[in-house]
């Protein structure tokens, strides 16, 4: 630890200002939770029950930081922190990361791989998980990262992923936030892909009463795509906001953004989402969807979808909804002899769905759709 | 390219003609440059104003002082103006002349070339013409005065109906709403105050015309009207300043308070030159079935920031905002709308059009805000960007807040260019590329030119064509 206290991520962290109400990526977001400065460092974790294995899939499993199990050609243990770098309001918790975060894995491949990481997280206090993700030109990857609480203790998960797809490399990416209710997720994940790249990325948040997520997507090569995918599900007390850039930097690239948000209870969103297209990005094309599904009087829903567009002869649009489920819809299934109840909940749930169908593989999908299901089970 | 480059200008030139001259000053009252505590107390003193106006002034010059520019969400252009290198009152005296024979030759000859006095016989029920920071020149048809319907000056009816105007005045926007509206409280002069009695339906358009005729001044102009119950009005304003090398600032503030099933319209062909900083401030509350629509056409000003708003106070308002924008070179218009639902089952509106042609800029920013504990509120937003040449740009900066699962709203947006297929389709059938084009351009605006009164809509086409003239080829 005494390494780190003068390293050069570490004077940053201190030379920045935690998040402010005048920052305008944190317009209608809980600026104040983002203030980590009384948070100590998790302390070691402890084994619990690990969900079903999924088939033709390395696992690793880490308890609190420490990697309990795995072993992969493709994937190595971190040796250093990299500086993921925040673009979306919040420098400081990514010098943070930078500066403190001390495990992590990085998955380098040109071949046809599956991995699954499992990070168990246990009691109080700050963990700063990593991961980096490079698949060479040609590369097939599948990966799942799943956070799961043990116990209800109120822990603070801040991680950074940075993917990287080469020329033709594509790479499916799930990851499940399933933390218990006390405790606060923050993701800042960067994603560049080269020419012909495809990267489909996905995330289910069920857990955490505070998340805070910024994703940048850059598509720099010719017929990259990039879709984003998210469902969040949130209850009473949760408040989920999301920051996402989908940056075009070169011609003829595209991107897709979907997220659906059901929301329950108190439960609150924020989506903040800009598609920016470079001068001279010429045949752009780029979609941003944005849709809550107000279950509740007492639900909150923001949405910001922006456009900044520097270029002609591009396709862009965006839309964003905040409605609740129809009346026509949930007429047609009583009309088959459904209660509304269960009615309105199955609309919700395909509604969900959608989004995880998007991903186009079977085996994710059913791991999305089970922990998608369980959170409505237990809303119920 | 350089061809083309200068046809833009030259465009851009003829364009500005319209409104592009000016005279000699001839100012019996200057407040000088820069703004102090003697330059509000100046404009009190020859406004000869309640005490009570020039105390709210000084409080609004403290706020403005006090608000830092909005650059963490606007763009930097705005400190590029230099609040010290502009006066802030300019004027003949403070009374407007009722008859045009009255006003000084000049600024009849002013009005005259915009065309003013003679839509004002043609199909105004009212006019107004302000020349720098008071109105020359005000009047309404007697029959409308016979019903009751006021319309003078702001000084007019801050002194003259007090009663009527003290209510509202600085209640829809009120002074620390932005540091714009903050400095307009401060130095305002000219605008209009207009009172429609119970039940009034006024058949034709109200209309007020600012000119800004001298260089490195700024226009403050305060506007408040009020459509008591069941009443209805249309209001137009236009607007023009002659091409100077320094920039002119006009940060005005516009109120409608519209009663229980009032009806208001306010209609706005902006076209100052682009030297005009066009900092605006517009809001309306809407009481019970009550209606307000915003119509609102920026064509000229190097930067326009203006978010028209409505506010539905009561049951079943119903706030409405068609916008649109056209940024050419230098140009950037940040417009917008903010919808705030306050009552239930009320609806709103916003339709937003926006073109950018060679390196011009056109931003949609707005706001919709449906609180706690209402049911049925409504919203519908649809953004459209044309953009023309490789270098144009467009932003969409949206905001929508729900609360509660009783509600309704969708956003959309979308980017698109003039389809090279259709293009081609008309030049087939003998048109010229720009001719194609400024049809194209037209036909992507028409069913919201549509709204504007026919004598509008014929002019904004015109300046659609010259603007569109040598934008391609």
């Amino acid at each position: 630890m005494s390494a780190t206290l003068t390293s050069p991520a570490l004077e940053k962290f201190d030379s920045l200002d935690w998040p402010a109400r005048t920052v305008e990526n944190w317009r209608f977001g809980s600026w104040k939770e983002a203030n980590l400065s009384s948070v100590q460092p998790i302390g070691a974790g402890a084994p619990a029950d690990l969900p079903a294995e999924i088939e033709g899939a390395a696992r690793f499993v880490f308890q609190n930081g420490e990697l309990i199990s795995g072993s992969h050609e493709a994937v190595t243990p971190l040796s250093e922190s990299f500086g993921p770098e925040s673009r979306l309001g919040s420098p400081k918790l990514a010098a943070l990361h930078a500066a403190k975060s001390d495990h992590g894995l990085t998955i380098t491949t040109s071949g046809e791989e599956s991995i699954e990481i499992i990070h168990l997280v246990t009691g109080e206090g700050l963990l700063l998980p990593s991961l980096v993700i490079n698949a060479q030109a040609g590369a097939q990857l599948r990966v799942i990262q799943r956070f799961i609480s043990t116990d209800e203790a109120p822990a603070v998960v801040l991680t950074a992923v940075d993917v990287n797809l080469a020329e033709k490399a594509e790479v499916k990416y799930l990851v499940t936030q399933e933390l218990n209710l006390a405790s606060k997720f923050i993701r800042i994940a960067d994603s560049c892909l080269q020419s012909s790249a495809n990267a489909k990325q996905a995330i289910i948040h069920t857990g955490s009463k505070w998340v805070r997520e910024e994703t940048y997507s850059t598509v720099d090569g010719s017929d990259g795509q990039s879709h984003i995918l998210s469902v969040a599900l949130p209850d009473s007390d949760q408040e989920f906001d999301q920051r996402t850039f989908q940056h075009h930097g070169s011609r003829d690239t595209y991107s897709n953004l979907l997220f659906k948000n059901t929301l329950f209870g108190k439960g609150k969103t924020i989506f903040s989402g800009l598609i920016f297209v470079d001068e001279g990005a010429h045949g752009t094309d780029a979609y941003q969807t944005c849709r809550n599904l107000m279950m509740t009087d007492h639900c909150e829903a923001h949405s910001m979808p922006g456009l900044e567009i520097n270029a002609d002869d591009v396709k862009c649009s965006h839309g964003s909804t905040s409605a609740r489920v129809s009346e026509e819809e949930i007429f047609y299934l009583m009309a088959r002899g459904i209660q509304p109840k269960l009615a309105r909940s199955l609309v919700a749930k395909g509604f969900s769905a959608e989004a995880v169908e998007k991903l186009e593989d079977e085996m994710l999908e059913a791991l999305a759709l089970k922990v998608v299901e369980r959170k409505f089970a237990a809303v119920d | 390219m350089n061809s083309e480059t200068a046809t833009v200008q030259q465009v851009a030139l003829e364009k500005d003609d319209i409104g592009n001259f000016s005279f000699p000053e001839n100012h019996k009252f200057d407040a000088g440059y820069g703004l102090s505590k003697d330059t509000i107390d100046y404009i009190s003193k020859v406004k000869n104003e309640p005490e009570w106006v020039n105390e709210f002034r000084h409080k609004a010059l403290e706020v403005f002082e006090s608000k830092p520019m909005p650059t963490n969400w606007a763009t930097e252009d705005l400190n590029a103006i230099d609040f010290d290198a502009i006066r802030y009152y300019l004027s003949d005296g403070a009374t407007p002349k009722r008859s045009w024979d009255e006003v000084p030759p000049e600024v009849l000859e002013t009005f005259d070339r915009l065309g003013v006095p003679e839509q004002e016989r043609a199909f105004l029920a009212g006019v107004e013409a302000q020349y720098d920071s008071e109105a020359a020149y005000s009047n309404v048809k007697e029959a409308l005065a016979d019903e009751g319907v006021i319309f003078v000056t702001c000084s007019e009816g801050l002194k003259e109906h007090e009663e009527i105007f003290r209510p509202w005045f600085g209640k829809v926007i009120p002074t620390g709403d932005n540091k714009f509206s903050a400095l307009n409280s401060a130095v305002m002069s000219g605008g209009s105050f207009i009172y429609i009695p119970k039940g009034v339906k006024v058949k034709h358009p109200l209309q007020a015309y600012f000119r800004i005729n001298s260089e490195n001044f700024g226009q403050f102009e305060r506007t408040l009207i009020i459509a008591d119950e069941g009443s209805e009005v249309m209001y137009m304003e236009g607007c023009t300043a002659p091409k100077f090398e320094t920039a002119t600032l006009h940060s005005a503030v516009v109120e409608l308070v519209a009663m229980k099933g009032a009806k208001i319209q306010y209609i706005t062909v902006q076209n100052w030159s682009s030297n005009v900083f066009n900092l605006v401030t517009k809001r309306g509350l809407a009481h019970e079935d009550a209606e307000i629509r915003w119509i609102d056409c920026n064509i000229g000003s190097r930067l326009t920031m203006k978010y028209p708003g409505v506010v539905m106070k009561g049951e079943r308002a119903r706030g409405e905002v068609i916008s649109i924008a056209l940024a050419n070179d230098g140009q950037h218009q940040d417009t917008g709308a903010k919808m705030i639902h306050a009552a239930n089952n009320t609806t709103s509106n916003v339709i937003s059009k926006s073109i950018s042609v060679g390196e011009g800029r056109s931003t949609y920013r707005g706001q919709v805000h449906i609180p706690k504990h209402l049911k049925g509120c409504k919203n519908n937003t649809e953004c459209d960007a044309l953009l023309i040449n490789p270098k144009s740009r467009t932003d969409t900066y949206p905001a929508i807040s729900v609360k509660g699962n009783q509600h309704v709203t969708q956003h959309e947006a979308s980017v698109s260019q003039v389809s090279q297929e259709m293009l081609f389709y008309m030049q087939q059938r003998g048109l010229s590329e720009t001719q194609a084009m400024s049809l194209a351009v037209n036909g992507f605006i028409n069913d919201l030119v549509e709204e504007f009164p026919m004598e509008y809509s014929v002019e904004l086409k015109r300046l659609i064509d010259l603007e569109m003239e040598g934008s391609v080829g």
